[in-house]
């Protein structure tokens, strides 16, 4: 009878790594959220879904504003993805607007920072900006981290991490019930090394989630626009930016915005100009 | 006199012949004989009727004038001009008759055509018209150099003797349409010539001038019945390149009139004509051309050609070997901003080694506007063999009279290239690979599937629910393990109890025991003792009942090191208590024996098992 308990309980155990799994999409979703609220949601993924299909088939066909529209309207909803972005980013491109282009390349970007299709891309709208900024290089450590962050998106590491974790638990279970010396030692290093890579996938997820959560990037839409010394329209200019270019915001004073380039020049625009990302 | 002497020169085999041909000149050109005068005079003016001629002849033969009176003539002038070139003589003469008329009368009269005999030939001139207005002015002003007794008094010079305009044929174009500019002289008075000229600089305007003969002297225009003498200046095309209200400088120069200085009483003054020259400074008004922007719809291949076009692709040959070449020819034809048209592009297949076009313009400028034809003329080497169709060439422009964007697109280009003889031809050795060409680059495609889509904002680490991933299971695992250890505390509390109970059990049946042996009940002293000893093994050793018995007794017994010999004595005791319980009563002895042993055994066990 009390073998019975043990082995009911470590097979609770062992299901709960694939509920994190199947339950990732769901635990993505958002915060507190009652039952009618998870029907509605379903409803209009499969809507959604649908809008999704027909601005495909609309962008195959060329009729790219349209599907521009199709894709914006699932935004409207109050939803996003990866692709969702950059397929409008595409359909952007196509008709020739280049700013909104890169603007939904980078939110694409930040969504799934790994995806070769999208940089691609963003690379090629790139080249049809007027700015040419040097971009300061980052030091090689910072290259690597971001390297190895940017490989999935911070849903997934937080996945990831609850995963590894669960299955810490399991092994360090199994390591105190288990009475055989050898067994013992097993589980005792898988739960260790597990409880590493949870612990190192929470903090890459976290990472990135900051970085996504707190970049303060922006595209210029306007055409021209000059970089003011201080926020005010009389004020001396400093330099005059293109639409497309990318700049971090590290400040705002009323409708003044403290932009700083790659290159690490900085300035003050009015908000207008430009769209945050 | 004027003989002309052709000299031919015949080659026969031998013998060199040279002929002299005497003959006239007019037997080898063709005669001409014009008439002119001026279309428009005033009545009272005298005017010249000019015949021409260029064969020498005196013999000529006015026709009935009865409109116009007969003032002077005829004055005869010759002049003649001999070319020679490479040993060609040419020989040009003309001859010409001039009368002076007076117009008498107002009306729309015809001089019929003269004769001239040359010769034994007829020849006839054509027939000149002459309108005769009003005087408008009284004598004093007759324009126009050829009447050098006519100039006016300074005073008379107003806005209306003397002016320049600059004339639009239209007053409102779309940008880039052609609107043509003409810059005209009007007088009234004697200009002997013009200085200090300044054209507009028509900025914000493409410009191309049209030819336009030299300014000799001033042709007769009525206008609103007034003659003047106009002069053409310049006429030039413009092509607005902005959109909006462009305002056109003034036209500026000086004027050199003629003038009669006014009389100071002196007959002589009056007579021998004090005539002076004065520089009168004109300038044309402003003006402004209203030039519309495009209207909205462009195509996406529109690059700013407007006018009225067709297009024209040609290409030779069509078929053809690998590595030669091709001629393809882009003709655009039309009216319109020709010079300003942006090549149309040809989209080559990539194995197509292709040079940049070769333009060749054939364009006339006129009042018309820019007329005529632009060809693009590629030279392409096909350097693979295969059947080829090269898209359309398209040309999009924009038609300002209809205003509306055409697209032109030519025929299907379709090249056969024939792969040549053996693989060899490709002209040279090894190995015909190629290197992944780059030919362009584009966006990639669209995403089609896997867009699984989550709420904007939905963040893992912010939600609660998140956490619940490692709180719920780390709760679980820590109950676990405090279960896990409860029950292995359990179970080492429930043997303590066991024990415990073993003591307290034995102790009591043992009392039992004792009291049926006063009383001599041998049976229930046995039994007594039996269960006295069971129950204790069983308890005390921790050995479930069922799987009781004295081989395992005896080696747990030995196992928690109770000596041998007791643990063999307490197998003994109880071998006798289980024969002595069924055996009669005559053999149940030593009941005193058994029972002090049992308890010495059992304190000793007690004593060993208890640490």
């Amino acid at each position: 009878m009390k073998l019975n308990f043990f082995k009911t309980v470590f097979m609770f155990f062992l299901a709960i790594p694939f509920m994190t799994i199947a339950g990732t999409e769901f635990m993505d979703q958002g915060n507190e959220r009652s039952v009618s609220d998870i029907q509605i949601l379903k409803e209009s993924q499969i809507d959604n879904g649908a809008i999704f299909q027909e601005a495909n088939e609309l962008y195959a066909e060329g009729n790219y504003d349209e599907a521009a529209e199709l894709y914006k309207r699932i935004l409207a909803s109050g939803y996003h993805s990866a692709s969702l972005y950059y397929n409008l980013g595409n359909a952007y491109y196509r008709s020739g607007k280049i700013p909104p282009s890169i603007l939904n390349y980078e939110r694409a970007l930040l969504l799934a920072p790994g995806d070769e299709d999208i940089r691609s891309n963003l690379d090629l709208a790139r080249t049809q900006i007027k700015d040419r900024i040097d971009e300061v290089p980052d030091f090689f450590i910072n290259r690597m981290w971001k390297g190895v962050r940017d490989i999935l998106n911070y849903r997934s590491w937080a996945a990831i991490s609850a995963g590894t974790f669960i299955s810490t638990l399991i092994f360090l279970s199994g390591f105190f019930l288990v009475s055989k010396v050898l067994m013992k030692k097993l589980f005792f290093w898988l739960a260790v090394s597990l409880f590493f890579i949870s612990a190192f996938s929470f903090s890459v997820g976290l990472d990135q989630r900051n970085y996504v959560k707190n970049h303060n990037s922006a595209i210029i839409f306007s055409p021209v626009i000059s970089v003011k010394s201080s926020p005010d329209i009389n004020s001396a200019d400093l330099f005059v930016l293109h639409e497309g270019t990318k700049v971090s915001v590290e400040g705002s004073i009323g409708d003044w915005l403290e932009v700083r380039l790659s290159d690490g020049n900085k300035g003050w625009l009015h908000k207008d100009g430009l769209e945050m990302i | 006199m004027d003989l002309k002497y052709t000299m031919k020169h015949i080659y026969n085999s031998k013998i060199i012949l040279l002929l002299v041909l005497v003959s006239f000149n007019s037997v080898a050109q063709e005669v001409m004989f014009t008439a002119s005068a001026p279309p428009v005079v005033e009545v009272g003016e005298n005017f010249r009727l000019t015949y021409s001629l260029n064969v020498r002849t005196s013999d000529i033969k006015l026709p009935d004038i009865v409109d116009f009176q007969f003032v002077a003539g005829p004055s005869t002038s010759r002049s003649s001009s001999i070319q020679i070139i490479n040993g060609q003589r040419t020989e040009n003469q003309s001859i010409t008759f001039t009368y002076t008329l007076r117009a008498t009368q107002t009306g729309s009269f015809t001089i019929e055509a003269a004769t001239a005999n040359v010769g034994s030939d007829q020849y006839q001139s054509n027939s000149v018209e002459i309108v005769v207005v009003s005087d408008s002015r009284g004598r004093s002003s007759v324009p126009g150099p050829q009447v050098p007794g006519s100039a006016t008094r300074p005073a008379d010079i107003n806005g209306e003797d003397l002016f320049v305009r600059i004339m639009f044929d239209k007053r409102e174009v779309y940008q880039g349409e052609a609107l043509v500019a003409t810059i005209k002289l009007f007088s009234k008075l004697d200009i002997t010539g013009i200085e200090n000229v300044r054209f507009p600089s028509f900025s914000g305007f493409f410009q191309q001038d049209i030819d336009i003969p030299p300014l000799r002297s001033l042709d007769r225009e009525v206008i609103d019945g007034v003659i003047y003498g106009t002069g053409l200046l310049r006429q030039v095309i413009l092509f607005p390149q902005r959109s909006g209200e462009i305002s056109i400088e003034p036209f500026e120069m000086d004027a050199l009139v003629r003038q009669r200085t006014p009389r100071r009483g002196s007959m002589f003054d009056d007579f021998f004509g004090g005539i002076e020259t004065r520089r009168i400074r004109v300038e044309s008004p402003r003006h402004t051309v209203k030039v519309k922007p495009l209207p909205a719809g462009r195509p996406p291949g529109f690059n700013g050609a407007v006018g009225d076009f067709s297009l024209n692709v040609d290409y030779d040959p069509k078929e053809l070997t690998v590595n030669e070449a091709v001629n393809l020819k882009v003709i655009v034809n039309g009216r319109g901003n020709l010079q300003l048209l942006g090549k149309p592009e040809v989209e080559f297949p990539s194995g197509f080694e292709v040079y940049d076009p070769n333009v060749r313009n054939n364009i006339r400028n006129s009042e018309k506007g820019q007329e005529g034809s632009i060809t693009w003329e590629y030279l392409v080497i096909p350097r693979s063999g295969g059947d080829f169709v090269i898209s359309p060439v398209e040309f999009t422009y924009f038609n300002p009279l209809t205003a509306t964007y055409r697209t032109l697109n030519s025929e299907d280009i379709s090249l056969l290239v024939n792969q040549g003889e053996g693989d060899g031809s490709r002209g040279f050795s090894g190995v015909a690979r190629e290197d992944l060409r780059i030919v362009g680059s584009d966006i990639r495609f669209i995403k089609t599937s896997g867009a699984i889509l989550t709420r904007i904002g939905a963040d893992p680490f912010s939600a609660f629910r998140f956490y619940l991933w490692f709180i719920i299971p780390l709760v679980i695992f820590i109950a676990l393990i405090i279960i896990h250890r409860k029950t292995i505390r359990d179970k080492a509390d429930s043997s303590l109890v066991k024990t415990r109970r073993a003591s307290r059990m034995v102790r009591r049946r043992l009392k039992n025991a004792g009291r049926y042996l006063k009383e001599n009940n041998h049976q229930q002293f046995f039994e007594e003792m039996l269960k006295a000893q069971w129950d204790y093994l069983s308890d005390k050793l921790l050995i479930p009942v069922s799987e009781l018995n004295r081989e395992k007794a005896r080696a747990t017994l030995l196992e928690k090191q109770v000596p041998e010999k007791d643990s063999s004595r307490l197998i003994e005791i109880i071998d006798e208590c289980e024969f002595a319980r069924y055996a009669p009563r005559s053999q149940a002895t030593g009941m005193d024996r058994i029972y002090e042993d049992t308890i010495q055994i059992i304190t000793s066990v007690e004593q060993k098992i208890r640490q």
